[in-house]
């Protein structure tokens, strides 16, 4: 009975002293990590892909299981893409898709 | 730090120029200031300019007493002026040092029940660990971190190929 009361206690005590974060014990760690700048915009695209219709939805889930059979060499290489990507301005960037959408239709008729 | 309240008492008599110089330089200052004392300065100079013309039309007729008709117009105007006077006015406020505690702390309010009606309240709380996120966040964090790389992710994929391939309007303007 002793034991039970001294646990509530402490359970109180940590909650109280951890801070908010410490109210959800069961968030993944992932979450707790982020700072709240990075968790708005992490919660920005979670609404942004819930407001995709289903098909669009679906083939971004699919990039996301290819990326994380990725090895860490290649993700650290896209990610470096990616940082290249957003130094270009907006018009370069809107180039850039549109050669890749150039380059996928003389790819696909080889594939 | 003064209040119009006070000023506005002693208006009429500064506009006659019936103040010590003293009083009558820290009215004018007021007056310079202030722009609703300014506007009641002004029309307080032309109604007793008018009435000083008025009285001497009428001390020239028989059986009128020109002050205490004076008196009595001034009177009323003092009156007149101290019923239009502000109780308070955001610049007295905004004077004193718990004023503009209490109007930076308003201000800061309004800014943050604006935000949380624009963005919604979880926006808010969320990021701040106040509010559990939607489980799919939760599950998948690094997914919907990642989520602008992951929507690019075959363009980034075959970049430096894609960066190479020739656009028809890079041709034309080569050749333009």
């Amino acid at each position: 009975m002793q034991g039970g009361t001294a646990g509530l206690t402490l359970l109180v005590l940590a909650t109280c002293f951890a801070g908010p974060v410490a109210a959800f014990p069961l968030l993944a760690q992932n979450w707790r990590e982020l700072s709240p700048g990075e968790r708005y915009e992490t919660l920005q695209n979670y609404q942004q892909h819930e407001r995709l219709p289903e098909d669009s939805r679906r083939a971004i889930e699919k990039r996301y299981e290819r990326w994380q059979q990725m090895s860490p060499d290649e993700r650290a290489r896209i990610r470096q893409n990616y940082q290249r990507l957003q130094q270009l301005p907006p018009q370069e960037r809107d180039r850039i898709q549109r050669k890749y959408e150039k380059w996928r239709q003389q790819e696909a008729p080889s594939q | 730090m003064s209040r119009c309240q006070d000023f506005r008492e002693d208006l009429t008599a500064w506009a006659e120029g019936q103040l010590p110089a003293r009083q009558h330089e820290r009215v004018s200052e007021h007056v310079t200031h202030c722009p609703h004392c300014g506007a009641e300065a002004n029309r307080l100079r032309s109604a007793i300019a008018w009435q000083q013309h008025a009285l001497r039309a009428v001390a020239s007729l028989d059986g009128v007493d020109p002050l205490a008709l004076s008196a009595r117009l001034r009177r009323e105007l003092t009156a007149a002026a101290n019923d239009k006077a502000p109780a308070w006015s955001l610049r007295d406020v905004w004077g004193t040092m718990l004023g503009r505690l209490a109007l930076a702390g308003a201000a800061v309010s309004v800014a943050a029940v604006v935000l949380l009606l624009a963005i919604g309240p979880g926006m808010v709380l969320m990021p701040l660990g106040l509010e559990a996120p939607p489980p799919a966040v939760t599950q998948q964090t690094d997914f919907f971190k990642d989520y602008p790389l992951i929507e690019r992710l075959d363009v980034l994929e075959h970049f430096d190929t894609v960066e190479s391939v020739p656009l028809d309007d890079d041709s034309a303007s080569q050749h333009g």
